[in-house]
């Protein structure tokens, strides 16, 4: 009671002491707000934990903590963490890659709640390959894609968990083992074979189910945590319905550890994990999302089936993750071919064309320390395109990076940067549809690739093809996924009308450093 | 503006006055306070202690707050591996470590200066499994029911199935869970968790001939069979807890075989009476208790041993945890009339090894993690 009285007395004073001194006690409210979220218990997430985070912060609020969330990719997580950005609690999917990785293990977790990694198989192909009387093997859903008779969506394992765990289940299942995977056991052909049939890719899981909404006619299955397929399911039509299949030789759960990083917040710690453990919590928020939780005092959703699926174990070597990572991005997955649209207008000059510079020669590889850098970088058999626009669109650059040209690659993708120049005028579209036209001939020549546009403007287009030419001049040709990247004076409402007629999505530049998005972007590619 | 600089020195003066007021009136609100605080109970000792992850739920009750707050304690936890509880030590910050396991605590003994210990609560390790898979190894002829509804497992022969890289699918009768997972316990970290300590102590002693390792010979013929037994595991968890957690979310599939304590599954099953009716307990023969030592740092430490080694309350309340206590009722009568059957006595009990031969097993293999 007492320590309260005080602090509303403090509040008064202070207030106070604005009022009398300060000319510029507008901002208070402003201020006020800041530093309360600077106060605030603050958890770096997993982003398909976003639809959850209101559930999460009332029921934080009645334990009287108040939560600040942000969210990235798994390895994102570990890397930011190690870069020293403070967080007081980390709560990745699944624990493993975490603890594995971080140089400072974790002070204290604790398991919020489940979720299997599970292939959602349209309805009538379950039926007609019999996976409804029989789960298939790994072996035999790799086959079908082989063959191209399976199209999936699954998110890119270096950006996602649920990518990580589908690769890793299918290469433990490859190799015939349930547990302790070792690099030389890893079967490349196998999993070519499986990785072919990756008709859709991203960065997240949670736009990975969206994209699928708005691509189900083109796509057989999906790889997503069994509780995303189930809520994909709510706004797929009849006939687009997902089954969950769970391959026999098993899979990889995500786990949802909720690992305190800061000490000195150990008691509101301890009242969060209490009240988002608590029966209430894991029956009205857990398992109404179809996660499966951790409490067994509340009951998993009924859609859950709760038939025994073999779990297989993850690496406990660092060096195997990486292994598995980077094979996949060099050796395994469908190739890219990666055409990055980037402006140079006379309004990108100094700091922004800087930043431009800064981010190319990230993705050549010039700091490659940090694993998701080298994730993130320019892989074997990519294929990059670079237009650059201003006034005129420039003459597009192809840089193949092929087996044995990958050092000549990365070095003509940093002279590239370094002879980039500001000045003119802003003719978007004029520039993208040379992209379009591009990746289209790409898609046709080999159609095992996975093309798409990266966008960078910074202002409004004002010359050549309005973004409406543009729209109507494509016809019925299918669209190649434009990731406009939010930036500088450019139309916001346009680029994201842009990100949805074409597929992809917007990255949000004016807050985050250039290399970053750039980065993010890399997990849609 | 002008109007500003009118007022401020004026709101300054005020503010001079409020800072004052609020200074004494608080000050006066919390001397009032404070007597009703301790009123009506006796003086209360706040007192730190680094535990076992698998007491957490008993120290977390309110009823046992309350009756060792009649002691004039206030316990605050925190939950850390039983290796790490001696890595951690420091009387500075702590007034007791609550260890599970002997050698553990033994080590932690011997870093507070030998202190007088106290041994409240023990368990027996078991294997927590399913029905489908104790069916399995009982037509196999590695497991036998017993009257209760338990199973005996003999685990040597479970071992030689592990060492021989067997898969579930691979043994005869095997439809019920006909899968590719090595037939292998799933455990906790041996670099961090009791309960895997315990476990190797019973590996060691079976590799070593029945025998407990004493001997650096010993020890180098028993590390290459022990070892694999958990570096073929992958990725674990490093207290006990978690993959209990992990047993019963995601069931048969996960953790067809999961070392555990009996306290885990005593207490589950007096929680949960309708549910977990496919959960098998195995007693492995033979079996080893793992003793939840408390070793005091302080007096205040010492104080808390003494009232969780003598309250009958506190043994009660330990008994729904299924802690086995000492006293005139050790726990499993009790649970025997709530439903909950488990042997009253285990034979054929062996003793892990000492302190010191434990760290260079765990060490042993604490190396091949590289």
């Amino acid at each position: 009671m007492s320590r309260v009285r005080l602090r509303g007395w403090l509040r008064a004073l202070a207030w106070l002491l604005c009022l009398a001194l300060l000319p510029a006690c507008d901002r208070d409210d402003g201020q006020r707000a800041a530093q309360a979220d600077a106060q605030a218990f603050s958890i770096l997430a997993g982003s398909e934990l976003k639809p959850l985070e209101a559930a999460i912060r009332q029921a934080a609020h009645g334990a009287g903590v108040e939560l600040r969330f942000e969210y990235a990719g798994t390895l994102d997580i570990v890397e930011r963490i190690e870069a020293g950005e403070h967080f007081d609690a980390i709560l990745p999917p699944n624990g493993a890659y975490p603890v594995l990785a971080l140089s400072q293990p974790p002070l204290a977790r604790e398991k919020l709640f489940y979720s299997r990694v599970a292939l959602g198989v349209k309805a009538p192909l379950v039926a007609a390959l019999g996976w409804d009387r029989q789960a298939p093997s790994w072996a035999d859903i790799a086959q079908l894609a082989g063959a191209g008779r399976l199209r999936y969506a699954m998110s890119n394992p270096t950006a996602s968990n649920t990518g990580m765990s589908a690769l890793f289940a299918v290469a433990s299942a490859a190799a015939g083992k349930s547990e302790d995977l070792r690099v030389e056991e890893i079967d490349g052909a196998l999993l070519r074979a499986f990785l072919r049939g990756q008709a859709l890719t991203a960065g997240s899981s949670g736009w990975l189910a969206d994209a699928f909404v708005r691509e189900a006619d083109r796509l057989d299955a999906m790889v997503n945590y069994e509780a995303v397929i189930l809520q994909t399911n709510q706004r797929l039509p009849a006939d687009a319905q997902l089954q969950l299949i769970y391959p026999r030789d098993g899979v990889i759960s995500a786990d949802y550890p909720l690992m305190l990083l800061n000490g000195a917040r150990r008691a509101e710690y301890e009242r969060l994990v209490a009240v988002l453990k608590a029966a209430a919590f894991q029956r009205d928020a857990v398992a109404a999302a179809y996660l499966r939780p951790s409490n067994p005092d509340a009951a998993p959703a009924a859609a859950l089936p709760d038939t025994a699926v073999a779990e297989l174990a993850f690496p406990n070597r660092l060096d195997v993750v990486d292994a598995v990572l980077a094979a996949y991005q060099s050796d395994w997955r469908r190739p890219a071919t990666s055409i990055l649209v980037l402006d140079v207008s006379g309004s990108m000059a100094g700091e922004r064309l800087q930043s431009v510079r800064a981010a190319l020669q990230a993705l050549a590889g010039a700091d490659a320390q940090r694993a998701s850098a080298r994730y993130a970088r320019f892989q074997p058999r990519e294929r990059v395109v670079l237009i650059t626009f201003a006034s005129e669109v420039s003459a597009p650059v192809q840089i193949d990076f092929a087996a044995g040209q990958i050092a000549s690659g990365r070095d003509a993708v940093l002279h590239y940067a370094g002879g980039l120049e500001a000045r003119g005028g802003t003719a978007v579209y004029d520039a993208l549809e040379l992209a379009e036209r591009i990746g289209s001939d790409e898609r046709t020549r080999d159609p095992q690739r996975l093309v798409s546009i990266l966008l960078l403007t910074d202002g409004q287009s004002n010359q050549g093809l309005r973004f409406e030419d543009f729209r109507l001049r494509q016809g019925s040709q299918p669209w190649v996924r434009v990731f406009p990247i939010l930036y500088g004076e450019g139309n916001v409402a346009e680029m994201q009308a842009l990100a949805e007629l074409t597929g992809g999505r917007t990255f949000d530049g004016r807050k985050t450093a250039l290399a970053q998005v750039f980065k993010d972007i890399r997990g849609y590619q | 503006m002008e109007i500003r600089k009118v007022v401020a020195p004026l709101l300054a003066a005020l503010l001079l006055g409020a800072v004052g007021t609020g200074i004494w009136y608080s000050h006066e609100q919390l001397g009032a306070e404070r007597p009703a605080i301790e009123q009506g109970s006796t003086r209360q000792t706040v007192l730190h202690g680094l535990i076992g992850s698998e007491k957490a739920a008993f120290f977390a009750d309110a009823r046992v707050q309350q009756v060792l707050a009649g002691h004039g304690l206030d316990v605050v936890v925190e939950k850390a591996g039983s290796r790490a509880i001696a890595a951690r030590f420091d009387p500075q910050h702590y007034d007791f470590g609550f260890p599970s396991g002997a050698p553990a605590a033994a080590e932690l003994r011997r870093l507070a200066g030998n202190p007088n210990v106290y041994t409240p609560f023990y368990t027996p390790l078991v294997i927590a499994s399913w029905q489908p898979i104790a069916a399995i190894l009982v037509a196999n002829g590695i497991a036998r029911a017993d009257a209760d509804g338990d199973y005996q497992l003999d685990l040597k022969a479970l071992l030689a199935l592990v060492g021989q890289g067997r898969r579930w699918r691979d043994l005869p009768h095997s439809e019920a869970f006909a899968t590719g997972k090595s037939v292998l316990p799933m455990s906790t970290d041996v670099r961090s968790s009791n309960s895997a300590a315990m476990y190797l102590s019973l590996a060691s002693y079976l590799a070593n001939g029945e025998q407990v390792v004493q001997s650096g010979e010993q020890l180098a013929q028993v590390l290459p069979q022990v070892a694999p037994l958990f570096l073929r595991q992958g990725f674990q968890e490093s207290s006990s807890a978690d993959p209990f957690e992990d047993y019963l979310a995601l069931g048969m599939g996960k953790a067809p075989l999961l070392v555990a304590y009996e306290s885990q599954l005593v207490e589950f099953r007096l929680r949960h009476p309708q549910a977990g009716g496919d959960i098998a307990v195995l007693y492995p023969r033979p079996t080893i208790y793992s003793k939840h030592v408390l070793v005091p740092f302080t007096p205040a430490g010492a104080r808390l041993g003494e009232a969780l080694e003598n309250d009958p309350e506190l043994r009660k309340l330990a008994h729904e945890y299924g802690f086995r206590t000492g006293g005139d009722e050790h726990g499993p009568r009790g649970w025997r009339e709530q439903g909950v059957k488990v042997p009253a006595q285990l034979v054929d009990v062996i003793e892990p090894p000492s302190h010191e031969w434990l760290e260079r097993l765990i060490e042993g293999i604490e190396q091949q993690y590289r």
